[in-house]
C-alpha cells in the first residue's frame, strides 16, 4: 500500500478533539468554513517500520478553545495553548499509527515542534516527502486541517 | 495514610489534567508531584517519597521506559505502583512494558478509567461507589 484514506486520520482526529477536549469535531464541508484561517501549526515526526511526520493546523478559536477545556480555565497563556496543540497532535498520531502499519508495529513519536507560518513543510510536503493522507474538519465553528506525510522512500506494508 | 503522588509528562497541560483527576479521585493525598521527563522523575523518586507514579513513554531527555526500568532496577524503588498514561498502542510495547508490572492507561483517557485505574492499583475503596450503600450502623472498610 502506497498511499491511505483519510477515514483512519478522521477518526483518531474526531475522536481525539472529542475526548481529550470536549470538542465535537466533523468532517468539514468546505464552502466559506474552508477560507477560515489556521495560523497555528505543529508538527510531530514518528519514526518505526515507516518514517513520517503529522501536521496539525488550526484556527485561533480552536486553539484557544483546546487549551481551555483541557485545562479547564478560560484564558489560558499562550504557552499553554501551544502545549495543548503538541499534545493533541501526540495523541491524534499515536492512536493514527496502529491502525495504519498494524497494532504489533513499533513506532517512536517526537517531541510537538511549532511550524511558523510558511516555514518549510508547514503547507505541504517537505523535499524528500509525500502526503499520504489529510482531512480537514469542522471544529465547533473554527477548523482544524491535519495532514501525514511520509518519507518518499517509505510505504505501509497494510497491517499486520 | 496520605499517598504522595508523581505524574511525569513531557506537556504541562497534560500534567495539570491528570493531576486535576489525581486530586478528584477521593485519594487521601499528600505531595502530588510534577515532573517533565523520565529523568526529573527518577530524581524526584530518590528525593521524596512516592507512592504512585503516573508515566508517560515518549518524552525528551528521558523516556517513560527507560525510567521504568531503572526504577524496577533498583531495590528500593522495584515494587513502586506505576500507571502508564500514554498514547503507545503498539501491542508489542504495551506488553513489554506490562511484563515490567505497570498498569496502563491508554491517551486519550475518561477521567473515570483513570480514577478507576488509581483507585485499584492502590487499592483505596471507592468511597464514591460505596457512598449510601453502607449498613446503618456502619460497616468498616480497611
Amino acid at each position: 500500500m502506497t498511499s491511505t484514506t483519510p477515514a483512519p486520520l478522521l477518526q483518531a482526529a474526531t475522536a481525539t478533539f472529542e475526548s481529550l477536549a470536549l470538542l465535537v469535531a466533523r468532517p468539514s464541508a468546505g464552502g466559506a468554513h474552508a477560507r477560515v484561517p489556521t495560523p497555528h501549526a505543529v508538527s510531530l515526526a514518528f519514526a518505526g517500520p515507516v518514517r513520517g511526520r503529522l501536521v496539525l493546523r488550526v484556527s485561533d478559536d480552536v486553539r484557544t478553545a483546546l487549551a481551555g477545556n483541557m485545562l479547564g480555565v478560560d484564558a489560558p497563556a499562550p504557552a499553554l495553548q501551544a502545549d495543548a496543540l503538541g499534545e493533541l497532535a501526540n495523541v491524534v498520531c499515536g492512536n493514527l499509527l496502529p491502525a495504519l502499519a498494524g497494532p504489533a508495529a513499533v513506532f517512536r513519536l517526537g517531541a510537538p515542534e511549532p511550524l511558523a507560518a510558511g516555514a518549510p513543510g508547514s503547507r505541504g510536503p517537505r523535499a524528500g516527502e509525500r502526503r499520504v493522507s489529510d482531512a480537514a474538519l469542522d471544529v465547533e465553528g473554527g477548523r482544524a486541517e491535519l495532514a501525514v506525510y511520509l518519507d518518499a522512500a517509505c510505504a505501509f506494508a497494510g497491517p499486520a | 495514610m496520605p499517598l504522595n503522588v508523581l505524574v511525569v509528562d513531557d506537556s504541562a497541560v497534560m500534567r495539570a489534567m491528570i493531576s486535576r483527576v489525581v486530586r478528584l479521585t477521593g485519594l487521601p493525598l499528600g505531595d502530588l508531584r510534577e515532573a517533565a521527563d523520565g529523568a526529573e522523575g527518577l530524581a524526584a523518586v530518590r528525593a521524596h517519597w512516592i507512592d504512585l507514579v503516573l508515566l508517560d513513554v515518549n518524552m525528551p531527555v528521558m523516556d517513560g521506559e527507560t525510567m521504568l526500568r531503572e526504577l524496577r532496577a533498583d531495590p528500593d524503588t522495584a515494587g513502586l505502583p506505576v500507571i502508564v498514561v500514554s498514547t503507545e498502542r503498539s501491542e508489542t510495547r504495551v506488553a513489554a512494558l506490562e511484563e515490567l508490572g505497570v498498569a496502563f492507561v491508554h491517551k486519550p483517557f475518561a477521567p473515570e478509567e483513570l480514577r478507576a485505574t488509581i483507585l485499584r492499583i492502590t487499592g483505596v475503596p471507592d468511597d464514591q461507589h460505596h457512598a449510601g450503600t453502607a449498613a446503618p450502623g456502619g460497616d468498616c472498610d480497611f
